[in-house]
């Protein structure tokens, strides 16, 4: 009875904490995932109706990243909102001392595929904090999820979190609208969709069609990260990855000394699952190289 | 009149395939697809071509979507929807291959040197293989892919170096051509990017020198015609034909963008020829290979009021153009028998052989009579139009190419409906927010439809779900004593005929319309009587139970577990009056009176429990409902589910069942998942309903 009526205050609490946080009135406190369940697939074949960029050079990244772009926002602005300007100096004069926007690089490097509820690209955050990475996820909650968090990591934490962001967008099909030749470093692909069925192949994230795609956009030298729990999956980006000629395995020894590696596995919540009942993981990590032509 | 002769001569269906030309590469012949069928008719010689086909299957069963010759002029190509490439002998006109794809194709070429057709198909995959004739089969190689798009043409590179595919998505992908095509072509050069609808053809412009770099221009239903570098992937100059005073005049709505759907580039590189939707004629862009940009040069107006659908130069710099379609079906996977696929492919080619389509040719204007425009065409040639009866090969030409009874009308009825066709598979459908949202909400609904809330369905699920629970026996099921009319055919209430056994005494469920308050007003209605409540529940409950013939013995114990289950149920909740007063929210009158009236007895409105009684009347409210809306709602209009059940649950609130729309709603998915798994155990127990 005692333990009924203690959750039912919990329940309130947390009820009364979303609506201030929706509201906008407490913002350090982090989103709670289930206002923003959703169905667990969204087709990627379908014609999509959200706003995608006609090519790489339309794309803003301004309102994604802007601590680092804040120089470019405030002279293109030309500091017309007083409060926004004030807004602004005022994170900056904090971050100085993190991030050299000067000189720090202003593309996009990383990429999360699918991203989900944006664990790795959190964890990722810490570890390589100059280099800006976007997450990518089809289903809108999901991605509407992530940016509130990051946007509330960034109030929480002052200073960090200002280089990662989120994309709702169909990766399938719209990655090179948003990335030239060669842009990526890395690119990852945490626990896909399995599609079991072979109808379903082709939805597939990992293909030698699409593979094509992620040479295109990823550097020579640059690193595709894939992790999965499900074997056949497993075999199959595998068995992918060898065929293409533009990829190649990156060493064992190179791997141990990877601090991404480490994360693909214990960063989300879906690889946190199959570690807690003790599931096997099948990873591929490849590397992109010139072609030989 | 001329609606009248085309609706007579050629269907004019949703599914047109548009007439294609194709010149030889050194002008010895031309070649119109319409429909399933090859029409080849030879320059020199002056005679139409017969087409031998010896390969299996010996002819296309659906309309051809792509035509091409390679470069020297010793192959020829066909491909369409009937998923079949067949390579011809474009010397002796016959078939020397036929390969059978997963899909339809949407566009053909050959790569440079002339070792390998390329095809695309509308999955957005580009298949290779060989033109050199050998004796084992061939397996189509896949090349590249877009993800899920059509791909809308394929094209490779002057130099043979790239492959250049445009989708639906917009895109125009440049691959890199494969040293060994037997491995793919898995290295994307680069993405010219910038079109704003769908890219429909390719082309490539500019002096065809060995060193040098053609650009590449591209249309699309953005109604511009874009200049690019495609090695870079650079944009170098967008020409909007909507921006031309010369297109405007004509009586055409303005919001309607005019999609590009042809694009010929003449030998020299220099002059672009340009088809545009519901224009009839042909745009000629000059291209200046100084300022690489596209200039407007001239606007040729056919003679006849007729929309082209392809076009294409030769190499005497002569356009031909082609308006015309054929109607196309799809056969689809119903074809089994080889008699039925034959039946299928006579079908095709006899539409073709009806169809008519308009030739016409566009020439240089000769030096003689130049002089006087020169000043408008500058440093290029203009180009007048041919006159039919100068045309080479006059009437053999014509007759060859357009078919038998060529009639204006008719080529421009099919033509149009091929481009509106065309338009329909290739633009996306925008939703407002409002759509996906009512999608979202009905699309469960649909799920119930599709299992049958129709009348009769519900009779019979109504009938299952009294069988299922015990209420009526085996016997009076199957003796057919059991029978539910319904009066809905002349829009009165409906009235339930309950069988004998079943059919209780003071009943609510004969009761008329009028009980029921219409939609959206405030309901009305009598507290109901406990004393009848009682009464009511036990007659559907103990004569079928008295009479059940021989009740086995799991079915007697679950009477009882049913029984002592409706019992415990029946005990009021303690938060029932919470839910009620929410349900009442907006009739805060209703609820007194309601709760002090069922003081005495408890459970008359407060019960949670759905007796038998309760789900007659909910059974009851939606039958009407379904009828009603039926017949009184137009299709189209629709309520929302939650709307729907809250008018039941007003229905049967008003006979005295308390419960909520969500309630209402519960029990009935029960209900309905209840009869689905009997009739899914019948089934496999063989059991007759």
């Amino acid at each position: 009875m005692v333990d009924q009526e203690n959750g039912a205050r919990e329940k309130g609490k947390k009820r009364t904490e979303f609506t201030t946080i929706a509201q906008g009135g407490d913002q350090k406190g982090l989103p709670r995932k289930r206002f923003y369940r959703a169905r667990a697939h969204s087709n990627p074949l379908s014609d999509s109706h959200f706003p995608v960029p006609n090519n790489p050079s339309e794309c803003d990244w301004r309102e994604h990243f802007p601590a680092f772009f804040k120089d470019a926002t405030s002279k293109a602005e030309n500091c017309n909102c007083v409060n926004e300007e004030l807004q602004t100096e005022d994170r900056s004069s904090e971050n100085e001392a993190i991030i050299p926007s000067s000189q720090a690089d202003l593309k996009v490097r990383f990429a999360d595929v699918g991203c989900g509820f944006g664990g790795l690209l959190v964890k990722l955050s810490i570890h390589f904090p100059d280099k800006l990475m976007v997450g990518m996820e089809l289903r809108d909650k999901v991605s509407e999820y992530v940016k509130e968090r990051i946007h509330a990591l960034r109030v929480k934490h002052p200073g960090q979190y200002e280089n990662i962001s989120c994309l709702r967008t169909n990766a399938m099909k719209y990655l090179p609208n948003y990335f030239e030749k060669g842009q990526l470093e890395k690119m990852f692909f945490l626990f896909p969709d399995p599609h079991f069925k072979e109808k379903n192949h082709r939805r597939r994230i990992i293909s030698q069609t699409l593979l094509a795609e992620y040479a295109y956009i990823l550097a020579v030298g640059g690193i595709i990260y894939t992790i999965t729990d499900v074997e056949e999956l497993g075999e199959w980006m595998k068995s992918n990855l060898d065929a293409h000629p533009l990829f190649e395995p990156v060493p064992e020894e190179e791997l141990a000394k990877d601090p991404c590696v480490e994360l693909l596995s214990v960063a989300t919540e879906e690889g946190q699952k199959v570690a807690r009942n003790s599931g096997e993981t099948f990873r591929a990590i490849y590397r992109r190289i010139g072609s030989s032509a | 009149m001329e609606d009248d002769e085309a609706s007579v001569g050629v269907g004019v269906g949703e599914l047109m395939a548009p007439a294609l030309i194709s010149a030889h590469p050194d002008g010895s012949c031309v070649v119109v697809a319409i429909g399933a069928r090859l029409r080849v008719f030879d320059l020199v010689k002056n005679q139409p071509v017969v087409v031998s086909d010896e390969t299996v299957p010996a002819r296309h069963g659906e309309a051809i979507r792509a035509i091409a010759f390679n470069d020297k002029g010793n192959f020829f190509s066909s491909a369409g929807d009937d998923k079949l490439v067949k390579l011809w002998n474009s010397e002796s006109w016959s078939c020397i291959k036929t390969v059978r794809i997963p899909k339809k194709v949407t566009s053909v070429t050959f790569s440079k040197d002339s070792k390998w057709v390329l095809f695309a198909d509308k999955f957005g995959a580009v298949y290779t293989i060989p033109t050199v004739v050998k004796e084992e089969k061939d397996e189509p190689i896949q090349l590249l892919g877009h993800c899920c798009s059509i791909i809308t043409d394929l094209e490779v590179s002057s130099q043979g170096k790239y492959i250049v595919t445009s989708d639906r998505d917009f895109k125009i992908r440049v691959s890199v051509f494969p040293a060994d095509p037997l491995k793919g072509a898995p290295e994307i050069w680069s993405y010219c990017l910038g079109h704003t609808s769908f890219v429909t053809c390719t082309a490539f412009v500019g002096p065809r020198n060995p060193g040098g770099q053609q650009l590449l221009v591209s249309g699309g239903g953005d109604s511009t015609v874009r200049l690019w570098d495609y090695v870079k992937g650079k944009m170098l100059h967008v020409f909007d034909t909507a921006q031309l005073e010369a297109l405007r005049d004509e009586e055409t709505p303005d919001d309607a963008a005019r999609a590009v759907i042809g694009l010929s580039v003449s030998p020299d590189g220099s002059v672009v020829a340009v088809l545009l939707e519901r224009f009839s004629g042909v745009l000629l862009l000059v291209y200046d290979d100084l300022d690489k940009t596209l200039k407007h040069h001239q606007c040729i107006v056919l003679s006849e009021h007729v929309f082209p659908t392809s076009l294409a130069f030769d190499v005497t710099s002569r356009l031909w153009i082609v308006a015309g379609a054929a109607e196309s079906f799809e056969s689809g996977d119903q074809l089994v028998t080889p008699e039925e696929a034959a039946a299928a492919e006579d079908r095709a080619q006899m539409i073709a052989k009806a169809a008519v389509a308009h030739v016409s040719l566009v020439v240089r204007r000769s030096p003689t009579s130049a002089g006087q425009d020169e000043e408008n065409c500058g440093r290029f040639a203009a180009y007048e139009l041919c006159e039919r009866g100068s045309m080479p090969g006059a009437e053999t030409l014509l007759s060859t190419l357009e078919g038998s009874r060529a009639n204006s009308g008719e080529v421009a009825v099919a033509a149009e409906a091929a481009e509106q066709a065309m338009k329909k598979l290739m633009s996306k459908r925008q939703y407002t927010l409002q759509e996906r949202d009512n999608r979202k909400r009905f699309r469960n609904d649909k799920k119930f439809e599709k299992c049958g809330t129709g009348a009769e369905e519900i009779m019979m699920l109504w009938a299952w779900v009294l069988f299922a629970r015990g209420n009526i026996s085996e016997r009076v099921l199957y003796g057919q004593t059991f029978h539910f009319r319904i009066a809905c055919c002349d829009g009165l209430p409906s009235t339930i005929m309950l069988p004998h056994e079943c059919q209780p005494q003071p009943t609510p469920f004969s009761h008329s319309q009028s009980h029921y308050p219409p939609a959206g007003e405030e309901f009305d209605c009598p507290p109901p009587q406990s004393a009848f409540r009682t009464k009511n529940k036990e007659p559907v409950n103990e004569p079928a139970s008295q009479r059940r013939s021989k009740p086995k013995k799991h079915r007697a114990r679950k009477e009882e577990n049913l029984s002592r289950l409706t019992r415990e149920l029946e005990e009021p909740y303690p938060d029932e009056s919470r839910v009620r007063s929410e349900a009442f929210d907006d009739d805060p009158n209703k609820t007194g009176p309601n709760k002090s009236d069922n003081d005495d007895s408890g459970e008359g409105v407060r019960t949670r429990s759905w007796r038998n009684s309760k789900i007659f009347v909910l059974f009851e409210a939606k039958c009407d409902e379904a009828i009603q809306r039926s017949m009184a709602v137009p299709r189209g209009v629709v309520m929302r589910t939650k709307e729907m059940w809250d008018l039941i649950a007003r229905k049967c609130q008003a006979n005295g069942v308390m419960y909520v729309g969500a309630q209402c709603q519960g029990k009935w998915n029960m209900l309905v998942y209840e009869y689905l798994k009997i009739l899914d155990h019948n089934a496999r127990s063989g059991r007759e309903p």
